[in-house]
């Protein structure tokens, strides 16, 4: 009977999320698990309904959940943000890494680190306006090619490396010691409390409700501009909204993970190949699935960056950036490019 | 792409202004390399730096500063200048693109991520099995080790491009993915084996001409004299390749063997070059960018060897600068030049694209 559900399930959007969410459930509590310390499943459900002053209580509560949560709220946002720019710039090879958000973010966010002492909620804010500048000079460069989708990309990715060699150039010229502002610059979950957590869950939720918002005008955009507008939409309004909220996205989760590259342009992916073929430009169901891809893609990497120790963002860009190699084989095949 | 190759008798007739461009470029690197000997943390006076040249026995500090410190350095800049920018310069040529460099098509990644890998396996190996602690490693080899990684680097990314002719933007498109990943698999080498090598790592892996000495630069010229040569023995067939490579073949040329000799050359220079200083990024973009630049402004038809010759001084000078500005600009701390030379770069890049579309 099983073999006969899975297929079924398999076809509807609703059973696709049923699985994911089992996979995410799992993977949860895996990283919940698995550590130096190793617990068993009885000791996690202890200490998850009552928690205690126990060794297996603190474990759970004050070290692997801030980090296991903060791993699927960042690559659920990033998920979307993702899916967002790819719709709005009409790209299948977009993403906010790719068009220079979170690096622009990083730069402003070390530059406020660096030059002054403000609380890590302005770093927020330092986040939002740089990757805003960085985006706006990507798209301000590649809007006479009518965005074509190579050049948007190259644009970004050189405006992406020219603010990572400047933040590499903020970083040695202060004398201090920025051994920690490293690993946050490789992308990491590792060593966040809920201070971390209440930092990004506010901003990351809300904005992820907003998006909800943006679901059907997301599935317009994906007509003709002529088109659009003479059905009445608001093509310029619509697009602006839906960047702005992938650059918060982006900016809440780049200033407390640092940058964690092309988990924004493999989510949707995922998502899309997943779906059946008439919903893979629905972006009510294109948004919900990037949002649950992007935390699984987040969790498990960190689960396997942890065994070794590296930084989360190492692993997705490993599993990222062979995936963007064999998006762009796809399109030229597929004369799109 | 559409360059013109020039005849010969616009050569000579335009021979006045070229050795006129070719003497201010000697000059400016010569000016520069005496820059780069005085200034630095402990300013030299330029009389202290001529005495310390003409007397090779280390009296006082200041010979000392710069017979150990200032002059292999400099020096290193000039060769590794010289090196990216004919690499840069070659592969434009053989690929027929533009946007060719050697940080962009994946030498500087996969020679990193060679020897990154194979710096922790010999320490690895010399620890269980001989157990010894301190690392004895054979540095002759790493330029050998550099070329196999940028070569095989270059493979990936041209073999990922081959059905597309080679189209510009895409090229570059993979080179940068395939550079990420690349740089990925580095830094998780060094972030979960580095030990106590991690720092060092870093440092070079940011492209610095720091702490260099003669037996770096001894360790480089016999590449630089191979490659060099070889540039000037392939001239009349790059300039050949440079047309499509049907044309080519009506000229009578093996277009494959010549692509792929010109190609190693050019990988083996670059290659070499990041094995001792690490990848100087975007010099092998900007340099022959500038020298076309440069020529047309002269009114000096673009021939391949006057820009072969250019190029080898202006590279030398655009290293040499960078590496004075790395470390006078915050001086008694220190940019690593290639985080310099890639500031410089990516707008020269930019303009490329943009000119591409």
């Amino acid at each position: 009977m099983v073999s006969s559900m899975i297929p079924r399930l398999a076809a509807s959007p609703f059973g696709l999320a049923l699985i994911g969410t089992c996979f995410l459930v799992l993977s949860a509590l895996l990283s919940v698990s698995i550590g130096d310390y190793q617990l068993s499943l009885l000791e996690i459900w202890s200490a998850l309904i009552s928690p205690s002053e126990s060794l297996a209580s603190f474990v759970i509560w004050e070290l692997r959940m801030p980090r296991l949560l903060l791993a699927m709220i960042a690559g659920a946002a990033l998920g979307v943000a993702g899916a967002i720019t790819q719709a709005v710039t009409q790209n299948e090879l977009a993403s906010p890494s790719l068009v220079g958000v979170s690096s622009g973010a990083a730069l402003a966010i070390v530059l406020v680190l660096v030059f002054t002492n403000l609380s890590s909620h302005y770093h927020f804010v330092a986040g939002i306006v740089g990757g805003s500048v960085a985006m706006s000079i990507t798209l301000w460069l590649s809007w006479k090619q009518k965005l074509d989708p190579v050049n948007l990309i190259l644009s970004g990715l050189c405006i992406s490396l020219f603010c990572a060699a400047a933040t590499t150039l903020l970083l040695i010229s202060v004398s201090t010691d920025t051994r920690g502002l490293f690993y946050w610059l490789l992308g990491s979950v590792a060593n966040r409390t809920w201070q971390h957590v209440s930092l990004l869950a506010p901003i990351a939720l809300l904005s992820l409700i907003l998006c909800a918002f943006l679901a059907r005008p997301l599935t317009i955009l994906q007509l003709d501009t002529e088109v659009i507008k003479s059905i009445g939409g608001q093509v310029k309004r619509w697009r602006i909204q839906a960047l702005a909220l992938t650059v918060i996205l982006t900016s809440a989760t780049v200033s407390v993970t640092g940058p964690i590259a092309f988990v924004g342009l493999v989510a949707p992916h995922i998502c899309r190949t997943l779906l059946p073929k008439h919903l893979a430009y629905e972006y009510r169901f294109v948004l919900c699935g990037s949002a649950l891809c992007g935390a699984l893609l987040v969790s498990i990497s960190d689960l396997l960056a942890n065994y070794q120790e590296i930084p989360v963002g190492i692993l997705c860009v490993l599993f990222g950036g062979p995936s963007l190699v064999w998006l762009i084989q796809k399109q030229y095949k597929q004369g799109a490019l | 792409m559409n360059q013109v190759i020039a005849t010969r008798s616009d050569i000579t007739a335009k021979a006045w202004p070229f050795y006129g461009l070719l003497i201010s470029l000697f000059v400016l690197l010569v000016g520069l390399f005496f820059a780069a000997l005085c200034l630095g943390s402990v300013p030299l006076s330029i009389q202290a730096v001529w005495q310390a040249l003409l007397s090779s026995t280390p009296q006082n500090s200041e010979s000392n500063i710069l017979w150990q410190l200032r002059l292999p350095r400099s020096l290193l800049a000039i060769v590794v200048g010289v090196h990216f920018a004919l690499a840069g310069l070659i592969l434009q040529a053989v690929i027929r693109n533009p946007l060719a460099d050697p940080s962009i098509l994946g030498v500087n990644g996969g020679a990193s991520l060679a020897i990154v890998l194979c710096l922790l396996v010999f320490d690895y190996v010399q620890l269980q099995v001989f157990n010894l602690s301190d690392s004895r490693f054979n540095f002759v080899w790493l330029p050998a080790i550099a070329l196999l990684g940028g070569t095989l680097a270059t493979a990936l990314v041209l073999k990922l491009s081959w059905r597309q002719q080679l189209q510009p933007n895409q090229l570059a498109l993979n080179g940068v993915a395939i550079g990420a990943v690349l740089n990925a698999l580095v830094m998780w080498a060094i972030l979960a084996w580095g030990g106590n090598r991690t720092e060092t790592s870093l440092i070079w892996l940011a492209g610095s001409l720091y702490g260099r000495d003669f037996s770096q630069l001894l360790l480089l010229l016999p590449w630089t004299f191979i490659g060099v040569f070889g540039c000037f023995l392939l001239l009349k067939h790059l300039s050949i390749l440079q047309l499509d490579s049907d044309a080519a073949h009506t000229l009578g040329l093996n277009v494959k063997r010549w692509r792929l000799t010109s190609l190693f050359i050019a990988v083996a220079l670059a290659a070499s070059a990041t094995a001792v200083t690490g990848p100087l990024g975007f010099v092998g973009l900007i340099v022959p960018h500038f020298a076309k630049v440069l020529l047309n402004r002269l009114g000096l038809g673009i021939s391949l060897p006057h820009l072969m010759v250019v190029c080898m001084l202006a590279g030398a000078t655009l290293t040499l600068a960078a590496d004075i500005a790395s470390r006078t600009l915050i001086s008694p701390l220190e940019i690593p030049t290639g985080t310099l030379t890639t500031l410089m770069g990516i707008p020269i890049l930019l303009l490329l694209i943009r000119r591409q579309s």
